[in-house]
């Protein structure tokens, strides 16, 4: 059954039950194709129940899901094999080989020709850089590497949209960027990531991003978006080598540079709408007899942004 | 279906187990030396063995006394009255001799060879006495001659010899009085040996009227021995010094049997030995199912390839499936384009493939020492593939509600070992009290070990082991039915 052909997965109010907890709560959302889709929350928000249902291997308790225009209840095998699934653990043999761990996950995903399956194999152990482990047993591997065998195991058989739970979870900041990289290329080639993440920084990457928390989407848009909900407001932060930060003065030009000011140890950090006020700020420090030693001027981050809606939103 | 996916499974478990290399070498010793081992006999306290006994010992019928009265009547030299109360008043006027019959004439001769016949003569010469002793001596041991077939008795004559003054005519023609006291032989053999296997605990006798009855009940496994005491048994024991005991025998509870002819030895003994002296009986045995040259190895093998199958495809499948959901795997292969039915069939066929394995490698063993067992092989091989799928996919049910590896040892104790005891295997069902052999029949090594034990032994046809063939087949159906369900469970 072909539904909408825009999306690659679509859900109507989803929701799933574990006796009187509601682990994903009417949670209705699209992905377009070709894009990579984060799905960030805390531990227990129901990210991975989600995905179980998406997949196939948890049947809902109410509302629709469609995952490549099939409904998710009812995927045939030929629709599996379209899917690539990465659990959270690593979920791979221990006693076998990488290399006979990816050929397993190539087989029961359709590849039964054994030299297009080699190819597969083959392909994917050069694109994921894991010759040297190869032949090695999956029990013998570094944490990071098992994370590769069990990217490599749900990427094998070139499926068009991945589904990935944690899929960094664990593992060292480099290899991070690494999987984050391949991530990328991979939805450059036209394949539709999902992906969950604790990690505030990943979700950044994201085309879009979902914030879940107890069961329900609290707010989906691309990170800019996200950041624009809490406020468009931009942070300096200045470091202060020498002198006394005199609060009172400070606050008396708020109004005027149309800037908030607070003190944190020998920071002021003054959150600003228009570049305009910059300058006219250091005036003031420095008239105020204050050496600056650093200054710093960032965005909002997701986290401050989610830390905002789950305490507005959450209770 | 797709039977790719299922070889796919089979044979990532194949590589797995290959792997393993203690698993892998118990998997292939374990089997050999407990074969080995089993080749030494075992024994064991066996008690309440059904044995069926037919006595159709009528005892001895005939006297001794008669014997020797016919005789006597026949001698032309001699007139014999039976039995006149004023014999002795007529004694050298009536009658020349009176001849007294013990009591215990036939049982004294019978049992130690002496017994005290009284005769008084009372005639008129001596010459007339000395022909008519001798005449009646002649007789007397002609007639325990043809009779007992012994040639010595100690016959104690008390002789008068009443001389008158004158001497009469010569006669050699006598009247003789004999006086028959002899009651004969009255103790049936037969009687007091079933007496005795009555009183013994280990066996569990049931009388029977009829030899075809006592047959019949071995036949049908009711019975593992069946006693046939003959008709002549009493007299041949007495008059021949020797008889003989029939047993039909069921081989193939060879424990049993052992048990059941113990006590009827020491039946045998304590009546025969202790009334003669010696064992004069010879246990005549006909198997009816087995033979004696079969070794404790030709009983254990066919059952015990059943076991070894069971027990293996249980644990090892139990804990390679346990890890596949604990690791995730499982999980995995169900958002995989495999079906529920592949996964389960998938390790069905690895198992499969093992449990021949094990049984050629215990059959090899087995060969060494007697090679009966190739002769039904191929029946036995269906049998026990059947087995260790039921225990499989039963294998597969159970471990979704373990939580560790350990669990799955723990099953060894609940599962695996109360079938060594219960099924039959080993020590005979009938060992135990009814709760425990109701407890049997739920296990299905029971159902293998029975069916083996009728094909290999009591040759057997799928019709005479159809009832252990169904459930046999319907705890492999519920397996696949539990462990698929219990999969459908988890998903919803």
């Amino acid at each position: 059954m072909s539904h909408t052909r825009n999306y690659i997965v679509e859900t109507y109010e989803l929701t799933k039950r574990f006796g009187e907890i509601i682990a994903v709560n009417s949670v209705s959302f699209k992905v377009p194709k070709g894009i990579i889709y984060g799905l960030i929350g805390p531990n227990g928000a129901g990210k991975t129940t989600l995905l179980r249902m998406l997949v196939g291997i948890l049947k809902p308790d109410g509302g629709r899901g469609y995952i490549l225009g099939k409904d998710i209840t009812s995927l045939s095998p030929k629709d599996r094999t379209r899917i690539g699934y990465m659990t959270q653990h690593k979920a791979l043999y221990m006693d076998l080989t990488a290399r006979e761990n990816i050929d397993y996950f190539a087989r029961i995903n359709g590849v039964k020709d054994p030299s297009k399956r080699r190819e597969l194999v083959d392909n994917i152990i050069d694109l994921l850089e894991i010759e040297q482990w190869a032949n090695k047993l999956v029990e013998h591997l570094s944490g990071g590497a098992q994370q590769l065998v069990s990217l490599a195991c749900a990427l094998v058989h070139e499926p068009e949209i991945l589904i990935l739970d944690e899929p960094t979870i664990g593992i060292n900041p480099i290899l991070r960027r690494k999987f984050w990289a391949y991530f990328k290329s991979l939805r450059d080639e036209g394949k539709t990531l999902i992906i969950t993440t604790h990690y505030i920084e990943e979700a950044e990457r994201c085309d879009t991003v979902a914030l879940m928390h107890n069961g329900r989407f609290i707010a989906v848009g691309k990170p800019d978006e996200l950041r624009a909900l809490v406020s468009k407001e931009r942070i300096l932060t200045i470091d202060i080598l020498e002198g006394i930060i005199n609060l009172d003065k400070l606050k008396k030009a708020e109004d005027r540079l149309e800037v908030k000011i607070r003190i944190k140890n020998n920071q002021i950090i003054a959150s600003f709408k228009s570049f305009d006020a910059i300058p006219e700020l250091l005036s003031l420090l420095k008239n105020l007899g204050l050496r600056i030693r650093a200054i710093d001027i960032h965005r909002y981050s997701l986290e401050d942004v989610f830390t905002h809606l789950i305490s507005s939103k959450g209770e | 279906m797709d039977t790719h996916n299922v070889f796919s499974i089979s044979l990532r478990i194949f590589r797995q187990i290959k792997r393993d290399r203690r698993t892998l070498g118990l998997m292939i010793l374990a089997p050999i030396l407990v074969t080995l081992l089993f080749s030494w006999a075992f024994s064991g306290e066996i008690t309440n063995v059904p044995v069926a006994i037919c006595n159709e010992d009528v005892g001895l019928q005939e006297k001794v006394s008669d014997i020797i009265i016919q005789i006597l009547e026949n001698n032309s030299n001699m007139n014999v009255t039976l039995n006149d109360i004023e014999a002795f008043n007529k004694l050298g006027s009536e009658y020349q001799a009176v001849v007294i019959l013990p009591e215990h004439l036939t049982e004294d001769l019978v049992l130690s060879g002496t017994a005290e016949i009284q005769i008084y003569i009372n005639v008129t010469t001596y010459l007339e006495a000395q022909v008519l002793t001798q005449y009646l001596l002649n007789n007397i041991s002609k007639a325990l001659r043809d009779f007992l077939g012994i040639n010595e008795t100690h016959i104690i004559i008390n002789q008068t010899v009443q001389l008158p003054l004158q001497q009469p005519p010569m006669s050699y023609f006598f009247n003789v009085c004999i006086l028959d006291c002899d009651v004969g032989f009255r103790t049936v053999l037969g009687v007091l040996i079933v007496e005795q296997l009555k009183e013994n605990p280990d066996i569990n006798l049931k009388v029977v009227s009829t030899r075809d009855t006592c047959y019949k009940s071995v036949i049908n496994s009711e019975s593992v021995a069946g006693i046939i005491i003959p008709g002549n048994f009493t007299s041949c024991i007495l008059l021949k010094k020797e008889a003989k005991i029939l047993a039909y025998i069921n081989g193939v509870e060879r424990e049993e049997v052992l048990t059941a002819f113990k006590a009827i030895e020491e039946a045998i003994d304590s009546v025969i030995v202790t009334m003669f002296g010696k064992r004069i009986i010879e246990l005549s045995k006909e198997y009816v199912y087995g033979s004696e040259e079969i070794s404790m190895i030709d009983f254990l093998a066919p059952s015990f390839l059943g076991f070894i199958a069971m027990a293996f495809a249980f644990i090892i499948s139990g804990v390679l499936f346990l890890r596949e959901r604990l690791l995730g795997t499982l999980e995995r292969m169900l958002a995989s384009s495999l079906t529920q039915t592949e996964i389960v069939l998938g390790y069905l066929l690895s198992f499969l493939v093992v449990a021949t394995i094990q049984s050629t490698l215990i059959v090899v063993t087995t060969c060494f020492f007697s090679t009966q067992i190739l002769n039904n092989f191929l029946f036995i091989y269906f049998l026990v593939l059947l087995l260790a799928m039921g225990s499989v996919s039963l294998s597969i049910f159970l471990s979704s509600y373990m939580k560790t590896e350990l669990q799955v040892v723990q099953m060894i104790p609940i599962f695996i070992i109360p079938q060594i005891f219960l099924s039959g295997l080993i020590i005979p069902l009938r060992s135990f009290p009814e709760i425990l052999i109701s407890v049997a029949y739920l296990l299905p090594l029971t159902y293998y070990v029975d069916a083996v034990k009728k094909i290999t032994f009591m040759n057997a046809t799928l019709h005479d082991i159809w009832l252990q063939l169904a459930v046999l087949t319907a705890y492999f159906l519920l397996g696949i039915f539990l462990s698929i369900k219990k999969f459908r469970r988890e998903i919803a």
